[in-house]
């Protein structure tokens, strides 16, 4: 048996890219001769293959395809199409494209086009349906996937290798001080939640006082500019210029100095699939705090609060009571801990993958 | 704590508890910020010319390879290039794609046509790359456009061989000074291996040393141990032995408190008390007020309780000798287990009228006295008396002060008491001592 894995990009330090490698790596420890086939390879050191060779290599009766699933690409299609041996598709979500509607049209373009074909990889009748939360497999299922060849485990991820990492000193010397740090994780994208968060930060800054910061790590992208520039807009609307740290681009050491200063991490995204810095918080046991869209209520699960609210007030209260509160914050670390490694360490996550292929030893 | 559901229910309500209080509340002062760490993104738009729409297909295609690209994305789209729009177009050119192909992707993509670039004589080659790939026709346009541009390519050529002659001589430079360098490098590496072996051979030999200093550690901690072992076993024996003491202790007193019960008075001696204690008590009814406040030391099975209740007084006692007390309870006399001295020093300043004594129920020796006398002058009131009976009490196996009438008549004196009297009766004395001097002020100098 051989067997590929198929995406448009590959990109080192990316959720789609380390889920696909790790998969690699698992099905080579297997002993199944397994190539990665993308278009495109960013920052990489790993030999990967043009997918138009992929047939050649692993589409013969007795092979596997893994897909992962994340953005509209019709090559994709029509390799699953001739490929005869065994078929996996890999869910990790695609953003509605009412999100990026108001602010890049081409964004919204690309979304839509990748949500036009979920129903025709569901037509396709894989074999088997892999989904990051149950919010993935549902969608599958909602436009006709057999709800019996669905299953369901949390993509692979570097969170060891942030355990591992030495954080940076000089950013760790910056951030401290007697301020409480409220962390966001995440790039700079409409759907991701930055102007509630900004919200609900000025709230708890009015209501439960100083001294805070709020560190927004996530790269920025020239075609959402419009939307950097209305959380921009709403940071100086709330005079909270010298509050706000922006990291745009951070390696392993810095995000990992950012998660050790940060009293609470914090998301009010609106739509993820998984939302891998939620168990990179937890795993370095920083509280998490979240709003309850999406798939966020699963990944959270009881290793952090999660409301189903929109009003500002009550994150602002949150981060109060976290702040004040220190068993609270031991109790949410302690069930973070817990939940991290029955659900997400990568011993569990690759007895799932191989489970779920039939490959257990 | 609660259950882990119930904890969480309560405090996700005290949160929204306080999210409602906390809209109604006014904002609070802003305090000085945290130090600034970085400002809002900045986003590199150094070398976009946003007004510059004209451009000449030579201008963009100097560049090479990445250069190129990035080139190209600033002048069409006025944008720098996104990490993955910009590989893929550097995997156009590395598949064999031109120049001018790219420029054309970029400038007819829905975002260039937006921004609307102009550049000149771009179109037509764009068109050209684009026909090269039409199957059939493509290779025969490709034919026509090599053959065409021959004597430039052989122009080209004859650049790049001499380009690549003077590169090649450039390289072997190169490697030759990476040679030498790491010639250079070897002959360090070498020489720091040396040192690091000889290094490793002291340290060897130090924690030899090191090694052989913690067995002689190991051994004396050895023996510490044992001592502390020894010191343990040792005050374990002490503390037994003490409790054994304690215990022979307890037994003796039982026994004494038993022989004491045993002893009976015959009526000869229990008339004699009496009439004694009848006088007595008149004598001190006559130096107090009715309903006078009398504690009694040393009271016995309470009869001398009951004589001075029958003047008028409000007597109560203290008796350490159990026997005797149940005595006295059986009578219904008001009469406390324990010790004497310590109940008269458990009285607050100034509360007594009159304290009487029965000098056989006291401890022999002067720390007794200095007690008694102390804890007198603090608990009596102004007046306040003092009486001491001297007598043989049969039922006692306390020895006493050892004091006659007269020795206490001239101690109380010395201690500073007035109004000192001895009424003599037959069978015993009672000294009658009238406390001076301020409430709580020591009649032997403690302080």
């Amino acid at each position: 048996m051989k067997a590929a894995i198929l995406l448009p990009v590959l990109a080192n330090h990316d959720a789609v890219g380390n889920d696909a490698m790790a998969m690699a790596q698992i099905l080579r420890e297997r002993g199944i001769d397994t190539r990665i086939y993308c278009d495109v390879a960013v920052g990489l050191n790993d030999v990967t293959h043009r997918p138009d060779e992929l047939l050649g290599f692993a589409g013969g009766p007795d092979d596997l395809v893994i897909y992962h699933f994340s953005v509209g690409w019709p090559t994709a299609l029509e390799i699953l199409r001739k490929a005869r041996g065994r078929r996996v598709v890999r869910y990790h979500n695609i953003t509605p494209a009412h999100f990026f509607a108001p602010i890049a049209v081409e964004y919204a373009d690309v979304c839509t086009r990748g949500r036009a074909e979920i129903g025709r990889i569901v037509a396709l009748g894989c074999d088997l349906y892999l989904g990051d939360s149950h919010f993935n497999l549902d969608e599958l299922i909602e436009h006709g996937a057999p709800a019996d060849r669905g299953a369901v485990f949390a993509p692979f991820h570097r969170v060891e290798h942030l355990h591992a990492a030495q954080a940076d000193l000089d950013l760790l010397d910056e951030l401290a001080d007697d301020a409480f740090t409220v962390l966001m994780v995440g790039r700079i994208a409409p759907n991701k939640g930055h102007v509630e968060l900004i919200e609900a930060f000025a709230a708890f800054v009015d209501a439960h006082g100083d001294p805070a910061r709020l560190l927004i790590v996530g790269k920025s992208d020239p075609r959402l500019q419009a939307y950097v520039d209305a959380v921009r807009g709403r940071i100086e609307h709330h005079r909270l210029g010298d509050r706000v740290i922006w990291l745009e681009s951070v390696n392993e050491a810095r995000l990992k100095a950012a998660y050790l200063s940060s009293d609470v991490f914090m998301t009010l995204s609106q739509h993820e699939g998984f939302c891998v810095p939620v168990i990179e918080a937890m795993a370095l046991g920083v509280p998490v705090l979240a709003r309850a869209t999406s798939a966020l209520p699963e990944t959270v699960g009881a290793g952090g609060l999660c409301w189903d609210s929109e009003d500002p007030h009550v994150y602002a209260a949150s981060l109060a009571r976290l702040r004040g509160d220190a068993q609270f914050r031991r109790v949410l670390r302690e069930k973070a801990h817990r939940r991290y490694a029955s659900e997400f360490s990568p011993a569990v996550l690759r007895a799932r993958l191989l489970g779920a292929l039939d490959l257990a030893p | 704590m609660d259950s882990t559901d119930d904890y969480f229910k309560r405090v996700k309500a005290e949160i929204l508890a306080e999210a409602e209080i906390a809209r109604m509340r006014a904002p609070l002062p802003r305090r000085e910020p945290p130090p600034r760490g970085s400002t809002a993104p900045v986003i590199d738009v150094s070398g976009i010319e946003r007004d510059r729409l004209d451009y000449r297909i030579a201008e963009l295609t100097d560049e090479n390879y990445i250069a190129f690209v990035e080139q190209a994305y600033r002048a069409i789209l006025k944008r720098p290039g996104d990490e993955a729009g910009r590989n893929s177009q550097i995997n156009h050119l590395a598949k064999g794609a031109s120049k001018a192909e790219i420029l054309g992707n970029l400038r007819w993509s829905p975002e260039g046509r937006r921004v609307g670039a102009h550049i000149r004589g771009l179109l037509p080659r764009y068109l050209l790359a684009k026909l090269s790939h039409v199957r059939g026709i493509g290779y025969l346009v490709d034919w026509c456009a090599s053959f065409a541009s021959l004597p430039v390519l052989l122009r080209h050529q004859r650049a790049a061989d001499v380009m690549i002659a003077s590169k090649i001589g450039e390289l072997a430079q190169t490697l030759r000074a990476c040679e030498e360098r790491l010639g250079a490098l070897e002959q360090r590496i070498e020489r720091g291996t040396s040192q690091v072996e000889q290094r490793l051979r002291v340290i060897d030999e130090r924690f030899g040393i090191v090694d052989t200093r913690l067995v002689g550690h190991t051994q004396t901690v050895d023996e510490l141990r044992h001592y502390v072992y020894a010191g343990n076993h040792w005050l374990a024996t002490v503390q037994r032995n003490f409790a054994d003491l304690e215990r022979i202790a307890d037994e003796q007193r039982r026994r004494v408190d038993v022989l004491a019960a045993g002893v009976q008075e015959t009526d000869a001696q229990i008339k004699a008390h009496s009439t004694r204690h009848a006088r007595w008590s008149s004598e001190i009814a006559a130096r107090l007020h009715a309903g006078a406040r009398v504690l009694d030391l040393g009271s016995g099975d309470g009869a001398w309780l009951a004589g001075l209740a029958a003047c008028g007084m409000n007597a109560a006692g203290v008796e350490p000798v159990s026997p005797l007390v149940k005595a006295a309870a059986l009578q219904a006399r008001p009469v406390a287990a324990g010790d004497p001295l310590a109940a008269l020093e458990r009285c607050s300043d100034g509360s007594l009228d009159a304290i009487t004594l029965a000098d056989a129920s006291l401890c022999c020796g002067s720390a007794s006295l200095l007690r008694l006398l102390d804890a007198t002058a603090r608990v009596l009131a102004r007046p306040g008396w003092l009486f001491v009976r001297v007598e043989a009490e049969p039922r006692r196996a306390d020895a006493g002060s050892g004091f006659d009438a007269e020795r206490w008549r001239a101690l109380l004196a010395a201690a500073g008491f007035e109004d000192l009297a001895v009424v003599e009766v037959a069978g015993g004395s009672l000294v009658a001592a009238r406390c001076a001097g301020a409430v709580g002020q020591s009649v032997t100098g403690a302080q």
